[in-house]
């Protein structure tokens, strides 16, 4: 009854522009999804392989997407890519909502000196400039580069989070300023609920709404940024399939007309991005409580 | 010994225009189940009076004196988490607007059951049985007890913050305006629910309102307070048929009756200003028997007979 409920609100009869981004970015977001689930299966090539086709190949039946300088298959490569764009950005913003809400909850509500003092160091790291901030943590915790695959994702994850958790922080501490004025706080004070009660029950549900936008902002901000990392090399190591690294790599034989070794990767990094963009947008959009009333 | 007492309370706002003093030396005492309406108009400190018995007064407020002893104990003396457990379990309170004082996100059952399961360690099953027993009490088919707050009207809503006072059980229930913001039939509907409430578990009320004819259909006695002060204390008949204080009488004279044909009564003047109140009688300047001395010295309480007190120089022999 209450999933119904919000698929009519979701998807309601009379149907704006913002429903039809919402449905954009959701199909792209699934197809990117099939790519990285299935990359093992649709891959035509080994995408770490070298000289599977000669090199320079431009493309044809045979390499969709041409092959690099290596001679490796690029549309194999852009498959496997997809997963550790996703790993990546999913498990960054994963990271950065699960310390940026609850911090913004308590900030908000208890209030006096740990919401100074906790404002203040997310303020600090809100004005350093991103992408700066994202190179310095992955520096500091990648230094001579990652020993696995898998640490150097979390490494670069935890780089990305590091730049996000303000946003949250900063947002949800916002709505619980006015949300803990609410008399359904204060009437659960009456009852002799607990301050634990009261923040998980009363005022995290009537918060978290702001955030919904951010996180898919932020999903579209964490493919860039991780693909910026790998192309300054901090990333992801330079032989793994990854939209960034293969632009990084690519972009070298530009003047040289070998246009598909960059073209690909960034038209995946432009539609994941626009994708999660429109969803964010959207989203902001249809959960405004002022919708309707202009 | 009275269920609760309240010995000589200051509470004061710290405002940016100054200090306002909210609730200024009241004293009064509420016997086991008995009903006192606490009238006043707005700014008269009777909202702040009702929060500060429950210790749950915004954070620029502060008690300046006094006490507020339930059964032998100053609440104001007590640290927060055993107030939690008088809170709700043997004190609770309805507050005046049913529209935001239930959880939006939250099912109207599981604002009871919540409580239930927190005062007295109940399973959840067992909580929701009973939440739904006392929905059906005030009137609430059970399986609404499933529903979302914006799926009821305001009276429903009302019934249900009713229902969430009284599942524990209390000793006293400080109504806060309780219907205030309904309209009549539903008004009368609640308070026979609160009479009800009273008969049944033998729980003490404060109704706090600014209707007298509120109060007049179901409380015992009746304070007046003007200006953070108790002006008149009495009993339904003293009060409706011998008010002493000029404020009182003012107060009767301004309810509009029906068929009258003279023009409506109002008393001059308006509340006063609570960061610098008046000097003396905080009535005195919209009384019309004011004398030297209101200006002065703010009058005692004084018996007038038994039960019935007053505070205006008018009834003190000097």
């Amino acid at each position: 009854m209450l999933m119904t409920d919000v698929l009519r609100h979701v998807w309601p009869k009379r149907r704006g522009i913002e429903h039809y981004m919402l449905l954009m970015g959701i199909v792209i977001v699934i197809c990117l999804t099939i790519m990285a689930l299935l990359a093992p299966i649709i891959a035509p090539y080994d995408p770490i392989k070298t000289y599977v086709g000669k090199p320079y190949t431009p493309p044809c039946t045979e390499h969709l997407f041409g092959t690099d300088r290596m001679g490796r298959d690029v549309f194999s490569r852009i498959l496997w890519g997809a997963r550790s764009a996703l790993a990546v950005a999913s498990l960054a913003v994963v990271i950065a909502a699960a310390i940026g809400i609850p911090l913004g909850l308590l900030s908000g509500y208890i209030g006096g000196p740990i919401d100074r003092i906790l404002s203040l160091i997310m303020d600090s790291i809100y004005a350093f400039p991103s992408l700066i901030m994202a190179l310095a943590v992955a520096a500091a915790l990648n230094p001579g580069g990652a020993t696995s695959i898998t640490s150097a994702m979390i490494n670069t994850s935890l780089a990305i989070s590091v730049v996000y958790i303000p946003s949250y922080f900063r947002v949800v501490r916002a709505t619980v300023l006015s949300v803990r004025e609410n008399l359904y706080v204060k009437a659960a004070q009456a009852l002799g609920a607990d301050v634990l009660t009261i923040l998980t029950k009363y005022v995290a549900p009537n918060s978290l709404a702001p955030a919904i936008p951010i996180i898919s902002m932020n999903f579209a901000d964490a493919i860039l940024t991780a693909s910026g990392l790998s192309f300054l090399g901090v990333g992801l190591p330079p032989y793994f399939p990854d939209w960034g690294v293969d632009l990084a790599t690519g972009w070298r034989d530009l003047p040289n007309g070998a246009w598909w070794m960059s073209f690909f990767p960034g038209l995946m990094i432009f539609l994941a991005t626009l994708a999660f963009m429109m969803i964010g947008d959207a989203l902001n959009e249809l959960l405004n409580p002022r919708r309707g009333m202009k | 010994m009275s269920l609760l007492r309240v010995n000589n309370l200051r509470v004061v706002f710290e405002t940016p225009y100054g200090q306002v003093k909210a609730v200024d030396g009241v004293s009064f005492e509420i016997e086991r189940g008995e009903v006192v309406g606490l009238v006043g108009e707005s700014g008269s400190g009777k909202s702040t009076l009702g929060l500060s018995i429950m210790k749950l007064l915004p954070p620029n407020a502060r008690i300046l004196s006094g006490q507020v002893i339930y059964n032998g104990v100053d609440l104001l003396r007590l640290k927060e988490d055993e107030l939690r457990k008088i809170r709700g379990k043997e004190i609770s309170m309805i507050f005046q607007d049913p529209m935001t004082t239930l959880n939006p996100t939250m099912r109207v059952g599981e604002h009871i059951a919540e409580a239930l399961m927190y005062h007295y360690n109940m399973d959840k099953e067992e909580a929701w049985r009973i939440a739904k027993e006392v929905l059906e009490s005030v009137g609430i088919p059970a399986e609404r007890a499933m529903d979302y707050p914006h799926q009821m009207s305001g009276g429903m809503r009302q019934r249900v913050m009713i229902a969430t006072a009284i599942a524990l059980k209390p000793k006293l229930i400080i109504a806060d305006e309780p219907t205030s913001a309904l309209d009549v039939i539903v008004q009368d509907h609640i308070l026979e629910l609160l009479k009800d409430l009273r008969d049944r578990n033998k729980a003490s009320i404060i109704l706090i309102t600014h209707d007298l004819s509120v109060t007049a259909d179901i409380a015992d006695r009746v304070l007046i307070m003007y200006a953070g002060r108790i002006l008149e204390v009495g009993t339904v008949e003293h009060i409706y048929y011998h008010p002493h204080h000029p404020y009182t009488q003012g107060l009767l004279k301004s309810i509009p009756k029906l068929g009258s044909k003279s023009e409506l009564y109002i008393i001059p003047g308006s509340p006063p200003d609570m960061t610098n109140p008046p000097s003396g009688c905080r009535f005195h300047p919209r009384c019309p028997y004011a004398r030297g001395i209101c200006m002065k010295e703010a009058p005692p309480l004084v018996k007038v007979e038994k039960g019935h007190l007053v505070a205006c120089w008018l009834y003190i022999e000097r």
